[in-house]
């Protein structure tokens, strides 16, 4: 009897863990995800741009993305399917003009003066969206 | 709460703080010829959530990026001092009315960031994070 008990306690557990860490792993996929979302860089002539995609004109920068080491646009998929409750993971996107994009930077133009251009806060946007991914993971499995 | 309102409340903090140096607002570029440090003012808007019970108004969150802009090959004190001043302008917590009714909380102790050069200067930015209350 006391051993059936601890078996479903067991049980019980192994599912909840196992909610959690689907809860996890897909929310943080879902910002990185969204993080790496592309959009049509301005100097391939997109007219405007939108915050949280990232831009893309040469491409070095959405494939600059590096999971645990290992480096390329979707890297962060088998890094994820590996992930374990209590584990930590790092992102970085390490294109040399990867921090410009994100937050922003000035360009010098031809008259001597300067135009700001905006970030496009591709991970800061999404980063931000993390509990409300949380949250809506947690609703897909009833908590 | 209108867009505007969010962006014009946070936006006036610092106009109001007049720190003295220059504000680059959206959509705006830094006048030609002018040289020294300037910040620049960026609203970063979430999709509003709709929380809460039926019938609530969807709750609107996002960020504020306010950057030091200074001068390359210099000591990054003075942009990191400024930033300090920045980021003490919105303290956590802090609830701030607007006109046409509602409230922003500061959600977050705001962020100094580490600096960085641009083809031109070297940023400091600070993060202000906020939700419509």
């Amino acid at each position: 009897m006391a051993n059936n008990f601890e078996a479903q306690l067991k049980s019980f557990r192994d599912l909840t863990l196992k909610d959690i860490r689907y809860v996890a792993v897909e929310a943080i996929q879902d910002v990185v995800e969204g993080a790496q979302t592309p959009q049509r860089g301005i100097t391939k002539g997109a007219p405007s741009f939108v915050e949280g995609k990232i831009p893309v004109a040469e491409a070095d920068l959405i494939n600059s993305l590096t999971t645990e080491g290992s480096s390329g646009e979707f890297s962060y998929v088998v890094a994820l399917a590996g992930f374990q409750i209590g584990d930590t993971m790092s992102f970085s996107w390490t294109a040399e003009h990867a921090m410009l994009m994100e937050l922003g930077f000035t360009i010098q133009l031809k008259d001597g003066g300067t135009k700001e251009i905006p970030g496009r806060h591709f991970v800061g946007y999404n980063a931000a969206r993390f509990q409300e991914f949380v949250d809506a993971r947690s609703k897909e499995i009833g908590r | 709460m209108k867009e505007t309102d969010i962006s014009n409340t946070l936006g006036k903090i610092l106009r109001a703080a007049d720190l003295g140096y220059h504000i680059v607002w959206g959509n705006r570029d830094q006048p030609s010829g002018s040289s020294g440090i300037y910040l620049v003012f960026q609203m970063t808007r979430l999709p509003p959530r709709a929380i809460g019970l039926k019938g609530q108004r969807p709750q609107h969150s996002g960020f504020a990026t306010i950057t030091v802009v200074g001068e390359q090959n210099k000591f990054e004190t003075e942009t990191t001092q400024l930033g300090d001043i920045v980021a003490s302008l919105y303290p956590s917590g802090q609830r701030i009315d607007v006109p046409s009714g509602g409230s922003i909380e500061i959600s977050s102790p705001p962020h100094v960031m580490s600096g960085f050069p641009d083809e031109k200067n070297w940023r400091v930015p600070v993060k202000v994070g906020y939700r419509v209350m």
